[in-house]
Order: C-alpha cells, then sequence, then structure tokens
C-alpha cells in the first residue's frame, strides 16, 4: 500500500537523472563530471574514515581508510571501495578476455610513501562464450598505505581508472579525496570492511589446507593445450573450486573441469580451452589463483610441465608406435628369466608330440595363448578398475607390495624346484608346466593356466617398451587400456601362436633328448636367480630382517623338497607334504611380523653425496641460480633402473659431470609407494620406471631421457640443458 | 596373486557399495556430468537478437556531425560513404560486450557488402591502431576495416552511456536507427531489418 506512491515518485525522478548523467557523459570531460558530482554529494557530513562516492548509478568508487585519524604508526589500512549496481561488474587485476581493471595514481597526496593495492579472489563472468574476471556488487580492494611521515596528516588524493560493464561498458575515471588528521588511530565505520577485504584477498595454497602436487600441460587437439592442476589436501573439500591463470599469453580459459584427484584426497582441475600450443606454456611463470565459492582462495605460481600424451601427438588414437612398443614388449617378455623358462619348456615339450599329434599339438597352444591373453585381459580389468577406484596405479607398484614379493620369491622357489624334478607329486596344474607330459584329459585346462601363470609372471619382470606402452596405456580410458594389454598379450603369445599356426615347426625344434634336463636345470636357476633378486627388493620396501626370513623360508622349502626327493628314493610314503607344509607355516609365523616392521630407511640421497633427495620444488630454485638438475626416478625393482644406475650414471663420464658443482642431481626413490613422485612421473605421462629428466637454464622444461639411456645421451641432454648459460659466457 | 598385483589394498576388493556390472558402468557414464555440474556456475548470457536491442527512428534524424580516423591516419567523415548504408558502431577491444559482437559483425559486414551497405566499427582504445590490429589478427576479423577515434569524440557527439553503441545511417546520410548493447547481426531476421531500414525498401 505504502510502497506504490513511493515507486511511482521514484520513478518520474528516473527520466531527470537520466537526463543528467547522459549529458555528463562526455568521457573526455569525464574527470570534471566526477569532481561536479563531489561537490553536489559533498553537502553531507564529512567523515574522515571515507572519502565521497564518485560515479553514477552504474557503478562509483571511494576511499575508505580504517582508522579516523592517522594516529603514531606508519602504516595507514585504507581501501578503494566499488559500489556496482545489480548485472554491472568491475574488473579483478587480470580481467580476463578483456577489460580495464581499476588502477590508482596518487599524484597530488600527501604524507604517502607508498600505497599498495590488494586483490580479493575474483569471480567468474561470461557473456556469449567469453571469459571476464571481476566483482559485482559491493568490493573493497584493501591499500597498504605506507607514510612518509608517521604521524602527520595523510592527504590521499587518489586518480582511479577503471571500467565497468553490463551488456554495455563504461569506463570510468574518479577523483577521491581523503584526509586523515593527526590524532588517535580510533578504528572508523570501514575498518570492519576493509578487515573483511583483506581476509578476501588470496592467500597461500597452505593457508586453506591444500598443496600443490603438479600442473601440468598437454595439448588439447585442437591447436591449444589443457592445463591439469592437481590439488592435495585430505580436509579441504572444495565444493565450488574455479580456477584462474595469469601470465598466458592470450586468452582467457573457462572454468575447469573438477575431478577428485585420487587416493590422497585434493582435487585435480582441468582447463581445456587454452588459446596457446602445449609447448609455449612449458616452464613458463604461471600464477594461478584457485577459489572456491566465497569462502576460501589461494594464490600460487607453478610452471607447468609438459604431461606426456602430447608427446604422442594425435590425440584421441592410440598410435600405432605404442600398440608396436605393447607387442614387441610382450614379445621380450619371452625371453625375461621370470618367464622364459615356463612358456619355452612348454613349448619344447611339444617337441615330443609327433606329427600324428598335431591337431593335440595345435589345440593345446592354442589354450596356452587363451590362457596369456586372458590373462593380460584380467590384469586390464584390474587395473581398470583401481583407475576407476580413484587409486595410484603405474607399472610395477606391485613390487612395492611386501606380500606380492614374498608370494612371488616362494612361488618362484617351487617353480624352481619344479623344473629340478624336486617335485613329483601333483600340485596345481599350473605348476606343471615341466617337460613330462601331462595325461591327454585336462591337457588343455593345463596348457591355459600355464598361460595365465605365464602372464602374472610376466609381471615380476618388466621388459623394454612394456614400460612405454603401459604408461601410455593407463594415462588413458579403458578402453586404451585394453587395447594395449591385448597388443600385449599377443606379443608374449605370438611364438606360441606362431608354433599353432605351424605345428610342423616344431620339428625343426632340436629332438628332444639330454639336453632338455640340462636346460631344466637351468631354467630354473634363472628363476631361482629371479627369486633371490626378489628378495633383494623385499629388503629395499619391508626391511633386511623381513628379507633375511623369506631367504630363509625359501632355502627350507627348498631343503626339504631336495631332501624328500632323496628320502623318496628309499621310503615310500613318508607323509611329505605334511612335514612340507609344516615347515611352511613355522617360517611364514616368522616372516609375517617383520613385514609389519618399519622398512629401514634408505633416503635418495646416498653415502657419496652426489644424489640429493627428490625435492620438486628444487628444480625450479636450481634452474634459476643457473645450475643444470638431473632428475633420476628409480626403483630398487627396476632392473632397466639398475641397468642405467649401474652402467651409465655411477661410471664416467657422466658420474663426473654430474659430481660437478653445475650439476644438481636428484634421486627420486619409488621403490616404496611415495604419492610425489607417483604425480611427478604422471607429470610427465609415466606411470612407471625409469624416468630421467634433464633441467637447466636451456631446457628449463626438462628433457626427458629414454627409458635406457647412454652416457653420451645424458652429457648430451646436460650440455643442451645448460646451454644458456654457456651461450651468455660466450 | 592377482590381488598382490593391484597393489594398495584393493578397493576392488571392498567397494564403495554393492556395485553390479551395470550399476559400474552407468556411474562411470554419469561421472563426467555430475562432475561437470560441480563446475562454477558463471554468470552467462548471450548475444541479444537484433530486434530486441534496436531502437528505429522515425522519420530519420540528422545525425550529428563526427569523424573517426582510418588505419593510415586519415580523417573520415560520413559523407565519404554517401550513397551507401551504413552500420556504425563504436567499439573497444577492453569491452566484453563488443567483443562478442564482432565476430558477428564481420560476418554481417561480407554478408552486405554486395547491398552496398558499409559496416564500420569504430575503435575508442586510447592506444589506437596497435591493440586493434593485435585483436584483429587474433580474432580473424576479415572483413571489417580498421577504424580508430582515440579521443573518443564519436561516443561524446552521440552522447552514448556506453559501448558497443551502433547507428545506421541511410544512403542520404540520415540516422535510422540506434542500438545500445550486443547484438545478433548476422541472422537473417537481422540482416532483413538493416536492409529495410537502410533501403527503406525502395532499393536494394
Amino acid at each position: 500500500m505504502m510502497a506504490a506512491p513511493c515507486r511511482y515518485k521514484w520513478l518520474r525522478v528516473v527520466p531527470a537523472i537520466m537526463k543528467l548523467l547522459e549529458s555528463r557523459f562526455a568521457w573526455r570531460l569525464a574527470g570534471i563530471a566526477a569532481a561536479a558530482f563531489a561537490i553536489l554529494l559533498s553537502a553531507g557530513p564529512a567523515r574522515a574514515a571515507a572519502s565521497n562516492w564518485v560515479g553514477n548509478q552504474y557503478a562509483a568508487v571511494r576511499l575508505i581508510t580504517a582508522e579516523r585519524a592517522t594516529g603514531s604508526s606508519s602504516m595507514v589500512d585504507a581501501g578503494l571501495e566499488i559500489r556496482l549496481a545489480p548485472g554491472w561488474h568491475a574488473y579483478w587485476r587480470d580481467p580476463g578476455a578483456a577489460g580495464i581493471p581499476p588502477s590508482i595514481t596518487w599524484q597530488g597526496s600527501h604524507n604517502l610513501a607508498a600505497a599498495k593495492l590488494s586483490w580479493p579472489a575474483p569471480r567468474r563472468f561470461t557473456l556469449d562464450g567469453l571469459q571476464t574476471y571481476g566483482y559485482a556488487g559491493r568490493t573493497v580492494l584493501p591499500i597498504a598505505v605506507t607514510l612518509a611521515k608517521p604521524g602527520a596528516p595523510l592527504v590521499l588524493h587518489a586518480s582511479v581508472a577503471y571500467s565497468a560493464c553490463r551488456n554495455i561498458c563504461i569506463p570510468f575515471h574518479a577523483v577521491l579525496d581523503l584526509t586523515l588528521p593527526t590524532g588517535i588511530a580510533a578504528p572508523g565505520a570501514e575498518a570492519g570492511m576493509i578487515a573483511a577485504a583483506r581476509a578476501a584477498v588470496p592467500g597461500s595454497l597452505a593457508g586453506i589446507g591444500l598443496s600443490l602436487r603438479s600442473a601440468t600441460v598437454s595439448p588439447n587437439g585442437k591447436g591449444g593445450s589443457e592445463l591439469a592442476v592437481s590439488l592435495a589436501g585430505r580436509d579441504a573439500m572444495l565444493t565450488r573450486p574455479d580456477l584462474f591463470v595469469e601470465g598466458l599469453p592470450q586468452g582467457a580459459p573457462g572454468p575447469p573441469h573438477v575431478a577428485s584427484a585420487g587416493d590422497g584426497g585434493g582435487v585435480r582441475l582441468l582447463l581445456t580451452d587454452i588459446d596457446v600450443p602445449a609447448a609455449r606454456l612449458v616452464g613458463r611463470n604461471l600464477v594461478f589463483t584457485v577459489t572456491n565459492g566465497a569462502d576460501r582462495a589461494a594464490t600460487f605460481a607453478a610452471q607447468p610441465a609438459l604431461a606426456a600424451p602430447g608427446n604422442f601427438a594425435p590425440a584421441s588414437l592410440i598410435p600405432v608406435a605404442v600398440i608396436a612398443a605393447a607387442f614387441f614388449g610382450g614379445l621380450l617378455l619371452n625371453v625375461m628369466p621370470c618367464v622364459l623358462p615356463v612358456l619355452s619348456l612348454k613349448l619344447l615339450s611339444l617337441a615330443r608330440l609327433a606329427g600324428a599329434e598335431r591337431r593335440t599339438v595345435r589345440f593345446e597352444l592354442m589354450a596356452m595363448a587363451g590362457g596369456i591373453i586372458f590373462g593380460f585381459l584380467l590384469l586390464a580389468a584390474g587395473l581398470i578398475a583401481l583407475k576407476e577406484a580413484g587409486a595410484a596405479i603405474g607399472w610395477g607398484i606391485q613390487f612395492q607390495s611386501p606380500w606380492f614379493l614374498i608370494a612371488m620369491t616362494i612361488v618362484m622357489v617351487l617353480f624352481a624346484a619344479d623344473l629340478w624334478g624336486w617335485i613329483s607329486i601333483t600340485v596345481p596344474g599350473a605348476n606343471r608346466a615341466a617337460a613330462i607330459p601331462i595325461r591327454a584329459h585336462g591337457r588343455h585346462t593345463s596348457a591355459f593356466l600355464v598361460g595365465l601363470f605365464a602372464t602374472f609372471l610376466s609381471t615380476s619382470c618388466t621388459a623394454p617398451f612394456v614400460g612405454t606402452a603401459v604408461g601410455f596405456a593407463l594415462s588413458r580410458g579403458p578402453l586404451e587400456i585394453v587395447a594395449i594389454f591385448l597388443a600385449m598379450a599377443i606379443g608374449l603369445a605370438a611364438p606360441t601362436l606362431t608354433v599353432a599356426a605351424a605345428p610342423s615347426l616344431v620339428s625343426l625344434l632340436p629332438r628332444p633328448g639330454r639336453w632338455m634336463v640340462w636346460l631344466s636345470w637351468i631354467f630354473g636357476a634363472l628363476l631361482l636367480a629371479t627369486a633371490a633378486w626378489l628378495v633383494t627388493v623385499l629388503a629395499r620396501v619391508s626391511g633386511v630382517d623381513a628379507a633375511l626370513a623369506v631367504t630363509g623360508l625359501a632355502a627350507v622349502l627348498l631343503g626339504l623338497l631336495a631332501a624328500r626327493r632323496w628320502l623318496d628314493a628309499r621310503l615310500v610314503g613318508l607323509r611329505r607334504a605334511g612335514v612340507g607344509l609344516a615347515g611352511a607355516v613355522v617360517l611364514a609365523a616368522l616372516v609375517v611380523p617383520l613385514v609389519g616392521m618399519p622398512a629401514q630407511k634408505r633416503q635418495g640421497a646416498d653415502q657419496s653425496g652426489i644424489w640429493h633427495p627428490f625435492v620438486p620444488a628444487a628444480i625450479a630454485a636450481n634452474i634459476a641460480d643457473g645450475r643444470t638438475v638431473l632428475v633420476n626416478v628409480t626403483a630398487a625393482w627396476c632392473l632397466i633402473c639398475q641397468v642405467n644406475e649401474v652402467t651409465v650414471l655411477d661410471r664416467n663420464p657422466v658420474a663426473a659431470r654430474i659430481a660437478g658443482a653445475n650439476v644438481f642431481a636428484m634421486r627420486a626413490d619409488w621403490t616404496k609407494p611415495n604419492a610425489g613422485i607417483t604425480d611427478y612421473l604422471q607429470s610427465f605421462g609415466h606411470y612407471g620406471v625409469p624416468l630421467d629428466v634433464v633441467y637447466g637454464p636451456g631446457a628449463p622444461r626438462g628433457i626427458v631421457l629414454p627409458d635406457l639411456i647412454t652416457a653420451p645421451e645424458v652429457i648430451k641432454a646436460l650440455d643442451r640443458a645448460a646451454g644458456a648459460t654457456r651461450e651468455a659466457e660466450r | 596373486m592377482s590381488s598382490a598385483w593391484l597393489g594398495r589394498r584393493a578397493s576392488l576388493l571392498h567397494p564403495p557399495r554393492s556395485l553390479t556390472r551395470r550399476s559400474m558402468l552407468a556411474t562411470f557414464a554419469v561421472a563426467p556430468w555430475g562432475l561437470a555440474a560441480l563446475a562454477p556456475r558463471a554468470e552467462a548470457a548471450q548475444l541479444a537478437a537484433l530486434s530486441r536491442v534496436l531502437i528505429e527512428l522515425r522519420p530519420p534524424q540528422k545525425p550529428p556531425g563526427f569523424s573517426f580516423l582510418s588505419a593510415r591516419g586519415e580523417k573520415r567523415t560520413l559523407a565519404d560513404y554517401r550513397g551507401q548504408g551504413v552500420v556504425l558502431n563504436i567499439w573497444a577491444t577492453w569491452c566484453v560486450p563488443c567483443l562478442a559482437e564482432m565476430p558477428a559483425l564481420d560476418r554481417l559486414s561480407a554478408l552486405v557488402k554486395d547491398f552496398t551497405i558499409s559496416v564500420l566499427p569504430v575503435s575508442i582504445d586510447t592506444q589506437g591502431l596497435k591493440v586493434v590490429k593485435q585483436y584483429y589478427a587474433a580474432h580473424r576479423i576479415a572483413h571489417l576495416p580498421i577504424l580508430l577515434d582515440p579521443n573518443g569524440e564519436i561516443a561524446a557527439a552521440f552522447k552514448v552511456p556506453g559501448i558497443p553503441a551502433s547507428f545506421l545511417f541511410d544512403r542520404q546520410g540520415r540516422l535510422v536507427a540506434r542500438c545500445l548493447g550486443p547484438a545478433n547481426w548476422d541472422t537473417p531476421h537481422a540482416i532483413a531489418t538493416i536492409r529495410r531500414l537502410i533501403s527503406d525498401g525502395k532499393d536494394s
């Protein structure tokens, strides 16, 4: 009832105000207009802690201070308050697609030594796909004013330029005057607003319970790039995260895609529409501001690393090279010590079957290949499920589990014993891969299980190419994982399938004879060597005690089996199984508590002092100091890593070079699970070790070395990375 | 063996809910959308239809005197376009609503060239040629001339409250319509409206 007449009265005034305002919009004379406004409005009671509003009905600004007088401090908390009509916004220090952020010049002020403007966390505005970052409603930009002469009056004379937009934009120029007298610095009415604005200025990531895991960039398939920022933090739930990037050569990315960052909590933010090729962003200094609605914000700097999917150019397709790598990796697995005995002996055993049984041979081989393929599909399914569940996955992570190591050690020992003919009782079909032909019934099942077993055995080895292919697969979706694992399976099954396709090839194999027994012994020794290696890995993962216990268990097991065989010759019907089992149980009881014991510490830094522990932040710091940085990611269970260390890194000329003052070498030990190292690997699209990266003034984004390195390659990369400094010296 | 291979205590063994295969697939298919919904809702706006923002002036008015500069710094006035229809647009590179309609104006320019209608975007950027050239290059503006008014004289002459502001002139140089704010300039309906206003049905 009361409202209606009031509203009408107000409406009648509007055209008059509009006319007045529009007539003032000779923009060259904006300053004069602003001054006129100031005079118009200065009729009200003067408040020491705030200047008058200068602007129009859409946007206006004024200066405010927290204190009413300068007091005795050398600092005064001030602020630029911006008032915007509904639908209007002003801009953040980075306006996004376009806009004029508020800028202040202080000419004409007295007793002002410095004035530092701070920026509360921005909001995102979108117009027809164009992204801008700024503020709506009422905002205060805090200003830390330093006085030239503490205790003397402060005269602020601010010329403020900014733009405000709705569906149209207006450039504003306001001249603001505020004088603080001398006197007691009692807080004014605006003190609370300035304090609230200070609290809204983004602080450090740690301040909101987050830490930066990784920042990576990769091509987005549209000529631009994708920027992924992974933030860790268990307690900090970001419900409405937004991410702003400053320092891009051009473009203003839209809102991020948000995903959970996996095991450690936190969040992964992905900006997919950056109009700059990935190569231009690698190593570039970018400033990120992450916000969560209005409640939390943090600013941090990062130099994105190249995410490796970018190394394989076409985005969605699996490159032929990766499929080929998977196939050859699988093929090479055939000759790795943990697989060779199983499949090759099976193949050789078939040589016994005469040509008359061709069909049988073929079926048996097909069953074995089927077992291999089934095994790999199982692994792929397991990995996909783990990946979907958000677990950190990688090729070789099974070696980080002591239980896997113990189980595999025992399996290797048992299997070696089997090859040596020390196990003559019927153990589960899988272990009966040895030279003795099995009766026809269940033969296919047995062959299938041999294939399956070989697959799982192969996971305790890794062959060249396997890491590359699996790394690529794990960085992609389920389809790619299945495709690449299938290629690997076919590679591993290739010899089997070849013989199945042409059973006559069997006749090319050497005639069975005494040599096969010798071969069985050699292969058995190979398996035992693998077991020994697994024990050394266990020593690194769970400590020397556990390793010794497992070694003891294995030795006793082997001894029992040998003894039993010896006894077998004499005493038939001894409760041999019972003896073996009892021994195994007793030893297992000893091992279990030992595995649980804290592992012996083995930090990245070794005795020689050449290798420093891996600290990602040290990379940039050392590059800044003009040094070259070598990051070596390794693991005790990674054979290629050991080969690299022994043949290249720990040997001259590389060892001498990295011991020099100009090189900072860091070793990241992935023997045990380590989320930081996993993230570092993944920032290069690697899901396994080894990974060697060389950084330097000449290569701030890093040079990724091949899996199997050579000394000349490392030296060349170090030279290239140091490039910039060397040229500067010339 | 396989559970050992899975490394970290396999969450497969302890799935969060009893996940049947189908529900797992469903979760997988839906997850990205669910996450998309998590993304911050930006204050979005689209370009308005020209008919919604264009104000026709009847009868046509005599425009205020104004001039602007070509990319080479030559002074231009409306008289230089006598006999043509003109769509004059006042814009700046710092003005997002202006940038929003620039691609539409660019396409409009190509579409109405044959009807002897010129689209003239005049930038009021104080930095002038440099920033406009950059913007044209970065956004592949191909059919628009570079025209400048670094002192904002046009905006003052037309007393526009803000930009973008556009003005339509018929072939006699009379002001026939104006519009404030960005518009979708290159729809068939918009082009028909522009042609009607400029030619007033007499010629085309």
